[in-house]
């Protein structure tokens, strides 16, 4: 009922991204996804939205081609939270929560009392109602990324895919959303799939992590099993020293990078 | 409960502004219609329109038969025509301006005016003359619409981004002024006509002038103002606009062509007029907000107020006839200066 992403193909400007990607994403459960930069993290999301098609291969989503879904009827499943977020005009924050609601929306209505109500409780949930009534451009882009993530989460779908989406917040915020998406994967069933840089937060919310080198999966299932020093060798050229942490109840990574003498090249 | 009451009392303000400035609008054109070498009392030019457009000819007693064919033939073509262009320019604008996410967007970014201009130029040099009177409103317009045509080709080779698209029109533009150069350059006598051409004016429209203006507008604002909550989400990005439930390249391809066709129709009637379409949905903005739905309809009313009144000022007014064009710059350029430094200064852009 999820997502079955087969055999994709895809370059981009001629520089191949995807060669033959495969993967399943099972509905009710929080993915992380890691790898360095360039590795295709980001078009992969691109893909799982229809912002981007595959040259080759098929994406199945519920079980129907994703390419035969409307973008309008796909923004009913599927939210996402972009890294880039830059609002060129003066909307208020309320009135860029409220774009997560247009897709409900016929066209020319006006809010109904139900979407009054999901924009108010997602401003609510991310601390974003207390300014509600700021412009968007005047904010800091840490507040900027809470109100995009309220977008989302106004938006009020199955499916929340976040591209970085803690990029530039501090660490109580970055927490403090994350619970939020942890808390719709565990109470109402909705799944999650997040592009991570830091390989403890990820390990701490997820359930399942697929790592991901040059365009193809390295490795992927539960945290334990690819967290471990090999993968984060091999895929990210550092040491890495991994085990289970009470206090954070996850497995946990300590880094250190790989000294001239280990790999027998000048750094 | 608070907060409901808050959203009506926004409503109910932006719907007061946008009746103020319709009604504006209707009061100009009556006042502009009276203004003139004649002067007409306005209750005249009331019983004019009411007499000609309700057909009850026995509200034309008191007016002299001369007053209503001057109100009725001359002035109100002119008049409309220039509310309905300056209209014209300013949706065209704040479609530009959303689309290609730069405020300084206008309806000329992608090359329709120099496109219309060299249109205009090759009809007037050689004299072309097949649909008399036509011929070079035909010529501005495919010159326009086959620029705008080269301008999206040049810049999707694999995606249209407003970066290639603002550079494509860039290129264009350059080149096509070289080739109005050129033309004035070979013209001889001719040369001051097609000067006079660039420079805009509205004098001795007709009422088929307004027909056709109306007609592209109209058809123009539905489109536009059908896609404008999709519009609002492209201030998103593609990428986010997508997500949520635009297609991106079709929106903004129809909104493309149906802002260019307006700004096309308006620059080939009229010639070229400038800063209205730039100037006008930047002081919107500031009253309406930057949601298109509202902002769309609120510089519709305000460009046709400021460009009939430039109209009814060099017309009426000044005691020699000022081209159109010459006078909205002379205007609108040092106002767009004062915006612009207010803005800056506030951290608005």
């Amino acid at each position: 009922m999820g997502f079955h992403v087969k055999g994709i193909r895809f370059s981009f400007n001629e520089v191949p991204i995807f060669n033959d990607l495969s993967l399943q994403f099972s509905p009710g459960r929080f993915y992380g996804i890691l790898g360095p930069n360039g590795s295709g993290k980001t078009t992969l999301l691109d893909m799982l939205i229809a912002h981007l098609r595959p040259d080759a291969g098929q994406i199945e989503f519920m079980g129907r081609p994703l390419a035969g879904f409307s973008h309008h009827s796909l923004a009913r499943y599927i939210a996402l939270v972009p890294q880039d977020y830059d609002i060129r005009f003066p909307f208020t924050v309320t009135q860029t929560v409220t774009m997560g609601r247009y897709p409900h929306m016929p066209r020319f209505s006006a809010p109904d009392r139900r979407d009054l109500r999901s924009v108010d409780a997602a401003l609510e949930a991310t601390g974003t109602e207390i300014f509600r009534n700021r412009l968007i451009t005047e904010l800091s882009s840490g507040e900027r990324q809470r109100v995009v993530f309220a977008r989302a989460l106004a938006q009020d779908t199955p499916w929340l895919l976040l591209d970085e989406a803690t990029a530039h917040l501090d660490i109580a915020h970055t927490l403090g959303i994350l619970d939020i998406a942890s808390g719709l994967v565990r109470h109402k069933g909705r799944t999650v799939i997040a592009v991570f840089h830091d390989m403890n937060i990820a390990a701490a919310y997820c359930d399942e992590l697929i790592l991901m080198k040059n365009g193809d999966i390295h490795a992927a299932g539960s945290v334990e099993s690819v967290l471990t020093q090999s993968h984060i060798r091999s895929v990210f050229q550092v040491a890495a020293k991994v085990g289970y942490n009470s206090y954070v109840n996850a497995h946990q990574v300590m880094l250190k990078r790989i000294t001239a003498a280990e790999t027998g090249l000048k750094s | 409960m608070k907060k409901k009451h808050a959203g009506v009392e926004i409503r109910l303000f932006r719907g007061g502004w946008l009746l103020l400035l319709a009604g504006l609008l209707a009061g100009m054109i009556v006042l502009a219609a009276g203004l003139g070498q004649m002067a007409v009392p306005w209750t005249d030019v009331a019983r004019v329109i009411f007499a000609k457009t309700f057909g009850h000819p026995s509200l034309f007693e008191g007016v002299g038969e001369v007053a209503a064919a001057i109100v009725w033939d001359v002035r109100l073509p002119r008049i409309l025509t220039s509310a309905i262009v300056g209209a014209g320019l300013a949706v065209s604008g704040t479609v530009f301006q959303g689309l290609l996410l730069n405020p300084l967007a206008d309806p000329y970014t992608l090359g329709v005016s120099s496109g219309a201009a060299f249109g205009a130029s090759l009809a007037l040099i050689l004299n072309i003359g097949f649909m008399g009177t036509y011929s070079v409103p035909l010529f501005a317009f495919m010159g326009a619409e086959l620029t705008l045509g080269f301008v999206l080709f040049l810049s999707s080779p694999r995606q249209t981004t407003a970066h290639n698209l603002i550079l494509s029109g860039i290129i264009v533009t350059a080149i096509l002024s070289a080739g109005i150069s050129f033309l004035k350059y070979i013209a001889d006598e001719q040369v001051s006509v097609i000067i006079f051409w660039l420079m805009g004016s509205f004098a001795s429209k007709t009422w088929s002038d307004v027909g056709i203006t109306a007609l592209v507008l109209a058809a123009g604002l539905a489109v536009c103002q059908y896609c404008a909550r999709d519009l609002n989400l492209m201030a998103l990005g593609g990428r986010s606009a997508g997500a949520l439930g635009v297609n991106v390249k079709r929106t903004s391809r129809v909104l493309l062509l149906s802002a260019s066709c307006i700004a096309a129709v308006c620059v080939s009637v009229s010639g070229i007029i400038g800063f209205v379409g730039l100037l006008v949905p930047h002081m919107m903005r500031e009253i309406s907000g930057p949601d298109n739905r509202i902002l769309i309809p609120f510089s519709m009313f305000a460009g046709g107020i400021l460009l009939l009144a430039g109209d009814t000022v060099t017309r009426a007014i000044l005691p020699r006839e000022i081209p159109i064009g010459v006078l909205t710059a002379l205007i609108g350029g040092p106002f767009f200066c004062y915006i612009f430094r207010r803005r800056q200064r506030r951290g608005k852009f």
